[in-house]
Protein backbone atom coordinates (compact mmCIF):
# COMPACT_ATOMS: atom_id res chain seq x y z
CA UNK A 1 0.00 0.00 0.00
CA UNK A 2 1.27 3.74 -0.90
CA UNK A 3 0.65 6.05 1.50
CA UNK A 4 0.65 9.47 1.03
CA UNK A 5 2.46 11.37 3.71
CA UNK A 6 0.98 15.12 3.52
CA UNK A 7 2.11 16.47 7.29
CA UNK A 8 5.73 15.93 7.18
CA UNK A 9 7.77 16.09 10.46
CA UNK A 10 9.24 20.04 10.36
CA UNK A 11 11.60 18.93 12.96
CA UNK A 12 15.24 18.98 11.99
CA UNK A 13 15.71 16.95 9.33
CA UNK A 14 18.82 18.32 8.62
CA UNK A 15 20.80 16.52 11.28
CA UNK A 16 18.25 13.51 10.68
CA UNK A 17 19.68 11.64 8.16
CA UNK A 18 23.40 12.09 9.89
CA UNK A 19 21.87 10.74 13.06
CA UNK A 20 20.01 7.81 12.06
CA UNK A 21 23.43 6.69 9.51
CA UNK A 22 25.09 7.35 13.23
CA UNK A 23 22.22 4.97 14.58
CA UNK A 24 22.48 2.10 12.44
CA UNK A 25 26.12 1.66 13.92
CA UNK A 26 24.86 1.50 17.63
CA UNK A 27 25.17 4.80 18.99
CA UNK A 28 22.60 5.93 21.21
CA UNK A 29 23.14 9.32 21.59
CA UNK A 30 22.34 9.84 17.47
CA UNK A 31 19.26 8.16 18.33
CA UNK A 32 18.23 9.70 21.10
CA UNK A 33 19.00 13.34 19.27
CA UNK A 34 16.31 11.62 16.94
CA UNK A 35 13.69 10.71 19.66
CA UNK A 36 13.77 14.26 20.90
CA UNK A 37 13.04 15.47 17.73
CA UNK A 38 10.53 13.13 16.85
CA UNK A 39 8.44 12.04 20.08
CA UNK A 40 6.02 14.62 19.54
CA UNK A 41 4.80 13.93 16.04
CA UNK A 42 4.92 9.80 17.06
CA UNK A 43 3.23 10.21 20.55
CA UNK A 44 0.78 13.00 19.03
CA UNK A 45 -0.48 10.19 16.34
CA UNK A 46 -0.65 7.45 18.82
CA UNK A 47 -2.45 8.94 21.83
CA UNK A 48 -4.98 10.55 19.09
CA UNK A 49 -5.29 7.12 17.38
CA UNK A 50 -5.55 5.31 20.53
CA UNK A 51 -6.20 7.61 23.69
CA UNK A 52 -4.03 8.60 26.39
CA UNK A 53 -3.91 5.43 27.98
CA UNK A 54 -1.39 3.45 25.23
CA UNK A 55 0.30 6.56 23.53
CA UNK A 56 3.15 6.22 26.08
CA UNK A 57 3.71 2.40 25.51
CA UNK A 58 3.15 2.32 21.63
CA UNK A 59 5.43 5.26 21.04
CA UNK A 60 7.79 3.43 22.87
CA UNK A 61 7.65 0.70 21.21
CA UNK A 62 7.13 2.31 17.92
CA UNK A 63 11.34 3.67 18.39
CA UNK A 64 12.21 0.30 19.65
CA UNK A 65 11.31 -1.04 16.90
CA UNK A 66 12.79 2.03 14.93
CA UNK A 67 16.37 0.74 16.20
CA UNK A 68 16.17 -2.56 15.01
CA UNK A 69 15.03 -1.56 11.46
CA UNK A 70 17.64 1.34 11.29
CA UNK A 71 19.10 -0.42 8.65
CA UNK A 72 16.95 -0.96 6.47
CA UNK A 73 16.36 2.99 6.66
CA UNK A 74 18.04 3.93 3.20
CA UNK A 75 17.61 7.51 2.91
CA UNK A 76 15.07 7.67 0.14
CA UNK A 77 12.81 9.32 2.41
CA UNK A 78 12.84 11.76 5.22
CA UNK A 79 13.77 9.97 7.97
CA UNK A 80 10.77 11.94 9.87
CA UNK A 81 8.48 10.28 6.55
CA UNK A 82 10.38 6.54 7.76
CA UNK A 83 9.64 7.30 11.48
CA UNK A 84 6.49 7.83 11.03
CA UNK A 85 5.35 5.10 8.77
CA UNK A 86 7.02 2.93 10.52
CA UNK A 87 5.27 3.94 13.74
CA UNK A 88 1.67 4.14 12.20
CA UNK A 89 2.43 0.30 11.25
CA UNK A 90 2.95 -0.07 15.33
CA UNK A 91 -0.02 1.96 16.47
CA UNK A 92 -2.63 0.25 13.42
CA UNK A 93 -1.23 -3.17 14.66
CA UNK A 94 -2.04 -2.33 18.59
CA UNK A 95 -5.35 -0.97 17.26
CA UNK A 96 -5.79 -4.46 15.98
CA UNK A 97 -4.89 -6.41 19.07
CA UNK A 98 -7.35 -3.58 21.02
CA UNK A 99 -10.22 -4.07 18.60
CA UNK A 100 -11.66 -7.53 19.98
CA UNK A 101 -11.52 -5.85 23.78
CA UNK A 102 -12.70 -2.49 22.40
CA UNK A 103 -15.71 -3.65 20.45
CA UNK A 104 -17.05 -5.01 23.93
CA UNK A 105 -18.00 -1.37 25.09
CA UNK A 106 -20.14 0.00 23.07
CA UNK A 107 -19.36 3.08 21.48
CA UNK A 108 -22.59 4.17 21.52
CA UNK A 109 -22.67 4.81 25.29
CA UNK A 110 -19.57 7.35 24.85
CA UNK A 111 -22.26 9.45 22.66
CA UNK A 112 -24.31 10.16 25.56
CA UNK A 113 -21.59 12.45 27.05
CA UNK A 114 -21.52 14.38 23.75
CA UNK A 115 -23.63 17.31 23.30
CA UNK A 116 -26.31 17.14 21.09
CA UNK A 117 -26.83 19.57 18.39
CA UNK A 118 -29.09 22.42 19.34
CA UNK A 119 -28.03 21.38 23.20
CA UNK A 120 -24.96 23.58 23.92
CA UNK A 121 -23.25 22.41 26.98
CA UNK A 122 -20.66 25.11 27.79
CA UNK A 123 -19.51 23.18 30.70
CA UNK A 124 -17.87 20.33 27.24
CA UNK A 125 -16.74 23.02 25.49
CA UNK A 126 -13.28 21.87 26.66
CA UNK A 127 -10.48 22.18 24.71
CA UNK A 128 -10.78 20.43 21.06
CA UNK A 129 -8.44 17.38 21.87
CA UNK A 130 -9.41 16.13 24.61
CA UNK A 131 -13.54 16.53 23.06
CA UNK A 132 -11.69 14.38 20.13
CA UNK A 133 -10.43 11.85 22.72
CA UNK A 134 -13.78 11.23 23.39
CA UNK A 135 -15.27 10.48 20.49
CA UNK A 136 -15.88 6.54 19.54
CA UNK A 137 -13.51 4.94 18.51
CA UNK A 138 -14.38 4.27 14.81
CA UNK A 139 -15.07 7.60 14.24
CA UNK A 140 -12.17 9.07 16.08
CA UNK A 141 -9.81 7.28 14.14
CA UNK A 142 -11.38 8.27 10.56
CA UNK A 143 -11.08 12.07 12.00
CA UNK A 144 -7.51 11.77 13.13
CA UNK A 145 -6.53 10.01 9.43
CA UNK A 146 -8.40 12.23 7.54
CA UNK A 147 -8.76 15.89 9.13
CA UNK A 148 -5.52 15.15 10.70
CA UNK A 149 -2.81 13.24 9.22
CA UNK A 150 -5.08 14.03 5.77
CA UNK A 151 -4.85 10.56 3.86
CA UNK A 152 -8.35 10.00 1.30
CA UNK A 153 -10.68 7.88 2.48
CA UNK A 154 -9.51 5.28 0.37
CA UNK A 155 -6.25 4.80 2.27
CA UNK A 156 -8.30 5.57 5.56
CA UNK A 157 -10.27 2.47 4.24
CA UNK A 158 -7.12 -0.03 3.91
CA UNK A 159 -5.64 0.82 7.06
CA UNK A 160 -8.74 -0.11 9.27
CA UNK A 161 -10.21 -2.69 7.60
CA UNK A 162 -13.54 -0.84 6.23
CA UNK A 163 -14.65 0.38 3.00
CA UNK A 164 -14.25 3.58 1.93
CA UNK A 165 -18.18 4.59 2.28
CA UNK A 166 -17.73 4.05 5.99
CA UNK A 167 -14.66 5.93 6.31
CA UNK A 168 -16.95 8.55 4.81
CA UNK A 169 -20.08 8.46 7.54
CA UNK A 170 -17.32 7.60 10.29
CA UNK A 171 -15.83 11.00 9.70
CA UNK A 172 -19.20 13.17 9.12
CA UNK A 173 -20.39 11.25 12.32
CA UNK A 174 -16.84 12.55 14.18
CA UNK A 175 -17.29 16.30 12.96
CA UNK A 176 -20.93 16.28 14.00
CA UNK A 177 -20.35 15.15 17.26
CA UNK A 178 -17.22 17.52 17.51
CA UNK A 179 -19.15 21.05 16.10
CA UNK A 180 -21.16 21.71 19.43
CA UNK A 181 -17.30 21.90 21.18
CA UNK A 182 -17.06 24.32 18.92
CA UNK A 183 -19.78 26.07 19.02
CA UNK B 1 -41.83 13.66 8.06
CA UNK B 2 -42.25 16.10 5.73
CA UNK B 3 -40.64 16.60 1.88
CA UNK B 4 -38.80 19.17 2.80
CA UNK B 5 -37.34 17.88 5.69
CA UNK B 6 -36.67 14.83 4.27
CA UNK B 7 -34.71 16.91 1.37
CA UNK B 8 -32.92 19.08 4.23
CA UNK B 9 -32.16 15.94 6.04
CA UNK B 10 -30.24 14.24 2.96
CA UNK B 11 -28.24 17.24 2.41
CA UNK B 12 -27.10 17.31 5.84
CA UNK B 13 -25.41 13.96 5.52
CA UNK B 14 -23.77 15.13 2.49
CA UNK B 15 -22.10 18.20 4.12
CA UNK B 16 -19.06 16.88 4.78
CA UNK B 17 -18.54 14.96 1.57
CA UNK B 18 -19.12 18.49 -0.09
CA UNK B 19 -16.64 20.40 2.31
CA UNK B 20 -13.90 17.38 1.05
CA UNK B 21 -14.53 17.94 -2.60
CA UNK B 22 -16.07 14.54 -2.39
CA UNK B 23 -19.03 15.51 -4.74
CA UNK B 24 -19.48 15.35 -8.23
CA UNK B 25 -20.43 18.37 -9.93
CA UNK B 26 -24.36 17.89 -10.47
CA UNK B 27 -24.47 16.88 -6.94
CA UNK B 28 -22.45 20.17 -6.22
CA UNK B 29 -24.83 22.72 -7.77
CA UNK B 30 -27.91 21.09 -5.92
CA UNK B 31 -26.13 21.17 -2.19
CA UNK B 32 -25.85 24.75 -3.37
CA UNK B 33 -28.56 25.63 -4.49
CA UNK B 34 -29.98 24.26 -1.05
CA UNK B 35 -27.49 25.86 0.51
CA UNK B 36 -29.01 29.21 -0.52
CA UNK B 37 -32.06 28.65 0.96
CA UNK B 38 -31.49 26.97 3.99
CA UNK B 39 -30.17 29.02 6.26
CA UNK B 40 -29.54 26.00 9.08
CA UNK B 41 -27.76 23.63 6.40
CA UNK B 42 -25.37 26.76 5.99
CA UNK B 43 -24.86 27.30 9.71
CA UNK B 44 -24.29 23.85 9.80
CA UNK B 45 -21.94 23.82 7.05
CA UNK B 46 -19.55 26.85 8.60
CA UNK B 47 -19.62 24.83 12.07
CA UNK B 48 -18.38 21.43 10.23
CA UNK B 49 -16.09 23.98 8.52
CA UNK B 50 -14.52 25.15 11.77
CA UNK B 51 -14.14 21.23 12.92
CA UNK B 52 -12.07 20.51 9.69
CA UNK B 53 -9.75 23.82 10.66
CA UNK B 54 -9.68 22.70 13.78
CA UNK B 55 -8.29 19.38 13.52
CA UNK B 56 -5.76 20.47 11.21
CA UNK B 57 -4.67 23.06 13.33
CA UNK B 58 -4.04 20.15 16.13
CA UNK B 59 -0.61 20.80 17.44
CA UNK B 60 2.05 17.90 18.37
CA UNK B 61 2.76 17.99 21.74
CA UNK B 62 5.59 15.78 23.54
CA UNK B 63 4.15 12.97 26.15
CA UNK B 64 4.15 14.32 29.71
CA UNK B 65 6.31 11.79 30.85
CA UNK B 66 9.98 10.89 29.69
CA UNK B 67 9.98 7.87 27.69
CA UNK B 68 13.59 8.08 26.53
CA UNK B 69 14.62 5.46 29.98
CA UNK B 70 12.23 3.07 29.09
CA UNK B 71 12.78 2.77 25.49
CA UNK B 72 16.84 2.87 26.57
CA UNK B 73 16.44 0.53 29.17
CA UNK B 74 14.91 -2.02 26.56
CA UNK B 75 17.22 -1.98 24.07
CA UNK B 76 20.19 -2.11 26.71
CA UNK B 77 18.03 -5.09 28.17
CA UNK B 78 17.79 -6.54 24.65
CA UNK B 79 21.43 -6.32 24.09
CA UNK B 80 22.10 -7.94 27.18
CA UNK B 81 19.79 -10.85 26.31
CA UNK B 82 21.05 -10.85 22.97
CA UNK B 83 24.72 -11.13 24.45
CA UNK B 84 25.87 -8.11 22.18
CA UNK B 85 27.76 -4.78 23.58
CA UNK B 86 25.79 -2.19 24.85
CA UNK B 87 26.80 -0.34 21.97
CA UNK B 88 26.33 -2.69 19.54
CA UNK B 89 24.49 -2.03 15.77
CA UNK B 90 20.63 -2.32 16.34
CA UNK B 91 20.23 -5.55 14.33
CA UNK B 92 22.82 -7.47 16.68
CA UNK B 93 21.21 -6.27 20.00
CA UNK B 94 18.55 -8.21 18.63
CA UNK B 95 15.75 -5.81 20.55
CA UNK B 96 11.75 -6.42 20.08
CA UNK B 97 9.36 -4.13 20.95
CA UNK B 98 7.20 -4.34 24.12
CA UNK B 99 4.02 -5.78 22.56
CA UNK B 100 6.45 -8.46 20.58
CA UNK B 101 8.02 -8.44 23.83
CA UNK B 102 4.86 -9.59 25.62
CA UNK B 103 4.43 -12.03 23.30
CA UNK B 104 7.89 -13.00 23.13
CA UNK B 105 7.76 -13.38 26.93
CA UNK B 106 5.25 -15.28 26.80
CA UNK B 107 6.54 -17.79 24.57
CA UNK B 108 10.04 -17.45 26.22
CA UNK B 109 9.27 -18.33 29.51
CA UNK B 110 7.82 -21.74 28.99
CA UNK B 111 11.16 -21.98 26.80
CA UNK B 112 12.87 -21.57 30.03
CA UNK B 113 10.65 -23.81 32.29
CA UNK B 114 11.66 -26.47 29.51
CA UNK B 115 14.84 -25.46 30.37
CA UNK B 116 14.87 -25.93 33.63
CA UNK B 117 13.39 -29.50 33.01
CA UNK B 118 16.10 -29.43 30.65
CA UNK B 119 18.63 -29.11 33.24
CA UNK B 120 16.64 -31.02 36.13
CA UNK B 121 16.73 -34.17 33.52
CA UNK B 122 20.31 -32.92 32.93
CA UNK B 123 21.33 -33.15 36.96
CA UNK B 124 19.60 -36.69 37.63
CA UNK B 125 21.21 -37.85 34.44
CA UNK B 126 25.00 -36.20 35.89
CA UNK B 127 24.09 -37.15 39.45
CA UNK B 128 23.61 -41.05 38.25
CA UNK B 129 26.51 -41.07 36.16
CA UNK B 130 28.66 -39.33 39.36
CA UNK B 131 27.10 -41.49 42.09
CA UNK B 132 26.94 -44.79 39.97
CA UNK B 133 30.62 -44.84 38.72
CA UNK B 134 32.52 -42.18 41.40
CA UNK B 135 32.42 -42.99 45.02
CA UNK B 136 32.82 -39.38 47.21
CA UNK B 137 35.52 -37.69 48.44
CA UNK B 138 35.17 -37.53 52.14
CA UNK B 139 35.14 -34.03 53.09
CA UNK B 140 33.56 -31.17 55.34
CA UNK B 141 34.55 -28.30 52.93
CA UNK B 142 31.80 -26.91 50.36
CA UNK B 143 32.46 -26.83 47.19
CA UNK B 144 30.59 -23.67 45.03
CA UNK B 145 30.05 -22.60 41.63
CA UNK B 146 29.09 -19.00 41.44
CA UNK B 147 28.01 -17.73 38.03
CA UNK B 148 28.15 -13.89 36.77
CA UNK B 149 24.84 -12.30 37.47
CA UNK B 150 24.92 -11.07 33.72
CA UNK B 151 26.01 -14.41 32.23
CA UNK B 152 28.73 -12.31 29.82
CA UNK B 153 30.03 -15.50 29.31
CA UNK B 154 29.76 -19.52 30.17
CA UNK B 155 30.15 -20.01 33.43
CA UNK B 156 31.63 -17.03 34.38
CA UNK B 157 32.90 -17.59 37.62
CA UNK B 158 33.44 -21.02 37.96
CA UNK B 159 35.07 -22.95 39.87
CA UNK B 160 38.71 -22.52 39.53
CA UNK B 161 39.47 -25.64 39.35
CA UNK B 162 43.15 -26.71 39.27
CA UNK B 163 43.96 -23.15 40.10
CA UNK B 164 46.67 -22.35 43.04
CA UNK B 165 46.02 -19.15 44.81
CA UNK B 166 48.15 -17.04 42.91
CA UNK B 167 46.95 -17.63 39.57
CA UNK B 168 42.95 -17.66 40.42
CA UNK B 169 42.40 -15.03 37.90
CA UNK B 170 42.24 -11.58 40.29
CA UNK B 171 41.15 -10.13 36.34
CA UNK B 172 37.71 -11.75 35.40
CA UNK B 173 35.98 -9.67 37.82
CA UNK B 174 37.50 -6.81 36.09
CA UNK B 175 36.58 -7.85 32.60
CA UNK B 176 33.14 -8.81 33.47
CA UNK B 177 30.91 -5.96 32.27
CA UNK B 178 29.30 -5.64 35.58
CA UNK B 179 29.81 -2.55 36.83
CA UNK B 180 32.35 -2.25 40.16
CA UNK B 181 30.80 -2.74 43.38
CA UNK B 182 28.79 0.31 44.67
CA UNK B 183 28.98 2.50 40.99
CA UNK B 184 25.65 1.05 39.94
CA UNK B 185 22.99 3.20 40.26
CA UNK B 186 19.89 1.04 42.05
CA UNK B 187 20.78 -1.10 45.19
CA UNK B 188 19.65 -4.26 43.63
CA UNK B 189 21.97 -3.84 40.84
CA UNK B 190 24.32 -2.85 43.11
CA UNK B 191 24.01 -5.97 44.80
CA UNK B 192 23.72 -8.14 42.14
CA UNK B 193 26.30 -6.74 40.28
CA UNK B 194 28.55 -7.13 43.33
CA UNK B 195 28.30 -11.03 42.86
CA UNK B 196 31.19 -11.93 41.89
CA UNK B 197 33.72 -15.71 42.68
CA UNK B 198 35.03 -16.06 45.80
CA UNK B 199 37.96 -13.72 47.15
CA UNK B 200 40.78 -13.97 44.45
CA UNK B 201 43.48 -14.70 47.55
CA UNK B 202 41.39 -17.24 48.71
CA UNK B 203 43.80 -20.39 48.79
CA UNK B 204 42.25 -22.90 46.91
CA UNK B 205 43.59 -26.81 47.13
CA UNK B 206 44.74 -27.18 43.68
CA UNK B 207 44.73 -31.03 43.92
CA UNK B 208 41.16 -30.83 45.39
CA UNK B 209 39.60 -28.52 42.92
CA UNK B 210 37.72 -26.62 45.36
CA UNK B 211 37.92 -23.12 47.59
CA UNK B 212 38.08 -22.97 50.78
CA UNK B 213 35.06 -22.98 52.52
CA UNK B 214 35.72 -19.51 54.10
CA UNK B 215 35.65 -17.72 50.70
CA UNK B 216 32.76 -20.16 49.22
CA UNK B 217 30.77 -19.44 52.30
CA UNK B 218 31.54 -15.47 51.45
CA UNK B 219 30.29 -15.66 47.97
CA UNK B 220 27.29 -17.89 48.60
CA UNK B 221 26.17 -15.37 50.65
CA UNK B 222 26.17 -12.63 48.05
CA UNK B 223 24.64 -14.73 45.62
CA UNK B 224 22.08 -15.54 47.82
CA UNK B 225 21.41 -11.85 48.81
CA UNK B 226 21.36 -11.00 45.29
CA UNK B 227 18.31 -13.50 44.31
CA UNK B 228 16.57 -12.30 47.53
CA UNK B 229 17.09 -8.59 46.58
CA UNK B 230 15.27 -10.09 42.88
CA UNK B 231 12.56 -11.54 44.39
CA UNK B 232 11.62 -9.62 46.60
CA UNK B 233 11.99 -6.64 43.96
CA UNK B 234 9.38 -8.83 41.38
CA UNK B 235 7.32 -9.64 44.63
CA UNK B 236 6.27 -5.59 44.89
CA UNK B 237 6.29 -5.73 41.13
CA UNK B 238 4.98 -8.88 39.65
CA UNK B 239 1.09 -6.91 39.29
CA UNK B 240 2.23 -5.55 36.87
CA UNK B 241 3.00 -8.46 34.98
CA UNK B 242 0.00 -10.53 33.21
CA UNK B 243 -0.95 -13.82 35.62
CA UNK B 244 0.15 -16.24 33.13
CA UNK B 245 3.39 -14.86 32.64
CA UNK B 246 3.83 -14.43 36.55
CA UNK B 247 2.76 -18.31 36.64
CA UNK B 248 5.19 -19.41 33.75
CA UNK B 249 7.88 -17.43 35.60
CA UNK B 250 7.32 -19.09 39.11
CA UNK B 251 7.32 -23.08 37.17
CA UNK B 252 11.08 -21.84 35.46
CA UNK B 253 12.00 -20.48 38.92
CA UNK B 254 10.92 -23.85 40.93
CA UNK B 255 12.56 -25.72 37.85
CA UNK B 256 15.55 -23.91 37.83
CA UNK B 257 15.79 -24.36 41.85
CA UNK B 258 15.36 -28.02 41.96
CA UNK B 259 17.95 -28.25 39.04
CA UNK B 260 20.73 -26.40 41.86
CA UNK B 261 19.84 -28.87 44.59
CA UNK B 262 20.08 -31.51 42.46
CA UNK B 263 23.49 -30.59 41.73
CA UNK B 264 24.45 -29.31 45.47
CA UNK B 265 23.14 -32.14 46.24
CA UNK B 266 25.36 -34.15 44.03
CA UNK B 267 28.44 -32.50 44.60
CA UNK B 268 28.10 -32.75 48.31
CA UNK B 269 29.04 -36.55 47.06
CA UNK B 270 31.44 -35.59 44.63
CA UNK B 271 32.75 -31.84 45.52
CA UNK B 272 35.66 -32.09 42.56
CA UNK B 273 33.79 -32.90 39.79
CA UNK B 274 34.09 -30.42 37.17
CA UNK B 275 30.58 -31.25 35.39
CA UNK B 276 28.74 -30.86 38.26
CA UNK B 277 30.55 -27.36 38.86
CA UNK B 278 29.88 -26.00 35.83
CA UNK B 279 26.32 -27.21 35.96
CA UNK B 280 25.37 -25.82 39.43
CA UNK B 281 27.34 -22.46 38.19
CA UNK B 282 25.20 -22.51 34.84
CA UNK B 283 21.62 -22.94 36.39
CA UNK B 284 22.53 -20.61 39.26
CA UNK B 285 23.57 -17.71 36.37
CA UNK B 286 20.46 -18.87 34.94
CA UNK B 287 18.30 -18.13 37.82
CA UNK B 288 19.52 -14.52 38.35
CA UNK B 289 19.50 -14.11 34.73
CA UNK B 290 15.83 -14.80 35.00
CA UNK B 291 14.95 -12.81 37.93
CA UNK B 292 16.59 -10.04 36.33
CA UNK B 293 14.99 -9.98 33.16
CA UNK B 294 11.53 -10.65 34.81
CA UNK B 295 11.90 -7.76 37.04
CA UNK B 296 13.13 -5.28 34.25
CA UNK B 297 10.44 -6.28 32.52
CA UNK B 298 7.97 -5.83 35.33
CA UNK B 299 9.48 -2.06 35.92
CA UNK B 300 9.60 -1.03 32.72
Amino acid sequence: MALTILREPDVGQGTDAEDARRAATGDREAFERLYRRHVARIHSLARRMLGAEEADEVTQDAFVRAWTKLGGFRGEAAFGTWLYRLALNVILGRRAELGKARRRFAAETELADLPRPGEPRPELRVDFARAMARLPDGAREVLVLHDVEGYKHEEIAVMLGINPGTSKSQLHRARMLLRAHLA
Amino acid sequence: MDAVNETHDRWTDRLSDYLDGELDAAERAALETHLASCRSCAVLLDELRAVVGAAAALEDTPPERELWPGIEARLSLAAQAAGAPLSAAPEAAGVISLAQRRRRFAFTLPQLAAAGVALVALSSTVVWLVTGRMSAPATSERPVAVGSPTGSGPAAARLDAGRTGSDARPGDAAASPIPPRGQSPAPTEARVASVEPPPTGAPVRSGARFVRAEGVREADAQYDRAVADLQGLLRREQGRLRPETVQALRKSLADIDRAIADARGALARDPANMYLNDHLAESMRMKLQLLRQATALAQS
